[in-house]
């Protein structure tokens, strides 16, 4: 296919960039079932992915000085960049679509959905029912204490220098969009 | 052929940003994830015209491959935080009374029902429920969410996680 096969033989990097990213998927999943509580700490999942860069870079470095490409040889046509970069995107990817409704509270909008997907007909009054403003506001505002987001003093709270910064980016953002009501 | 293969995936990201507030802005907040598919294929036909020829089709695929990565981080990250996150509109809450609010307050502004009924607004938009004479119905259509959800509950069964199972 193509000029003589140029680019079908030069994935190498790419393949070995897949390859240790399921690699390292599976052995957090191993890693998950055997210990009771893995998840619970982002400190361990970053750890394993860290480690699996750690190997990507290794064998990337490993092949690009034990080959040497001379212009013809198109199996090893060095992706250095590309093959690292994959690596890193597939991580954030998986960690960011999949894991995040694992690792930190459980989302509204999934709990609706759940609740449809088990009851199929359900009323408005019904799916407030099964939600409370405690669940809802009260660990996210300790976790938005807990970055220094927002300051609580007595029964009220106050935005931080830094949680005003990112509230301005955030209202500048959403003017972009159209200044709709989101959240 | 590296440094074309990244650069044309971070080019084509910028794309998208710039295609996705277009829509959006004419969408409007509610249909969200019917803008970001629109804005995602509309992307993806421009990078095709613009990239398709300048390199041979594995290349193509690896440059695509790497630019949908980034459109599925910016979107998780950027977008979902800046627009649904609960967290992200509790400060911006704050934010816009003044940067100071009593608890009572704040739930008066942002509470359960307000949370729920964008969200409930947002499924409907975006075609993944419907609404019908006061009630919610499961669309039993295939759906983006449902897909997500579906791998979810994958995902809660390999890693043995209760919530989601």
């Amino acid at each position: 296919m193509g000029n003589g096969g140029r680019g079908e033989k030069s994935v190498i990097y790419i393949l070995i960039s897949i390859a240790i990213f399921l690699l390292t998927v599976l052995i957090h999943i191993a890693l998950a079932n055997f210990f009771s509580n893995y998840l619970s700490k982002m400190k361990n999942t970053f750890l394993t992915y860290l480690f699996g860069f750690l190997v990507e870079l290794f064998l990337t470095a490993y092949l690009l000085g034990s080959t040497t490409y001379d212009g013809r040889d198109v199996w090893f046509i060095p992706l250095v960049m590309s093959g690292i970069a994959l690596y890193v995107l597939l991580s954030i990817s998986y960690l960011v679509f999949f894991l995040s409704p694992f690792m930190g509270e459980e989302s509204p909008t999934s709990k609706i959905f759940i609740l449809l997907m088990r009851k199929h007909r359900i009323s408005r009054k019904d799916i407030l029912h099964h939600f409370n403003d405690k669940d809802l506001i009260d660990i996210r505002i300790s976790r938005l204490e807990q970055t220094g987001w927002v300051e609580r003093k007595g029964t009220h709270y106050f935005s931080s220098p830094a949680g005003a910064i990112i509230a301005t980016f955030i209202l500048f953002y959403r003017r972009l969009l159209g200044g709709e009501v989101f959240g | 052929m590296d440094f074309l293969i990244l650069s044309s995936a971070v080019v084509s990201l910028f794309i998208f940003v710039v295609v996705k507030i277009t829509v959006l802005r004419f969408l409007g907040g509610k249909k969200i994830i019917i803008g970001l598919i629109y804005a995602y294929f509309l992307t993806s036909l421009i990078n095709f015209f613009v990239f398709f020829f300048q390199m041979t089709i594995v290349f193509y695929i690896i440059s695509f491959l790497l630019y949908s990565l980034m459109a599925i981080i910016y979107v998780w990250l950027v977008l979902g935080i800046a627009t649904t996150s609960l967290r992200i509109q509790l400060l911006v809450t704050i934010h816009e009374l003044g940067g100071r609010i009593a608890y009572k307050k704040l739930l008066e502004r942002y509470n359960k029902r307000v949370i729920i009924e964008n969200r409930l607004q947002r499924l409907v938009g975006a075609g993944e429920i419907q609404y019908s004479k006061g009630y919610y119905y499961y669309n039993n259509t295939f759906s983006y969410f449902k897909l997500h959800m579906l791998l979810i509950k994958l995902m809660a069964k390999l890693y043995k996680v209760p919530r989601y199972r």
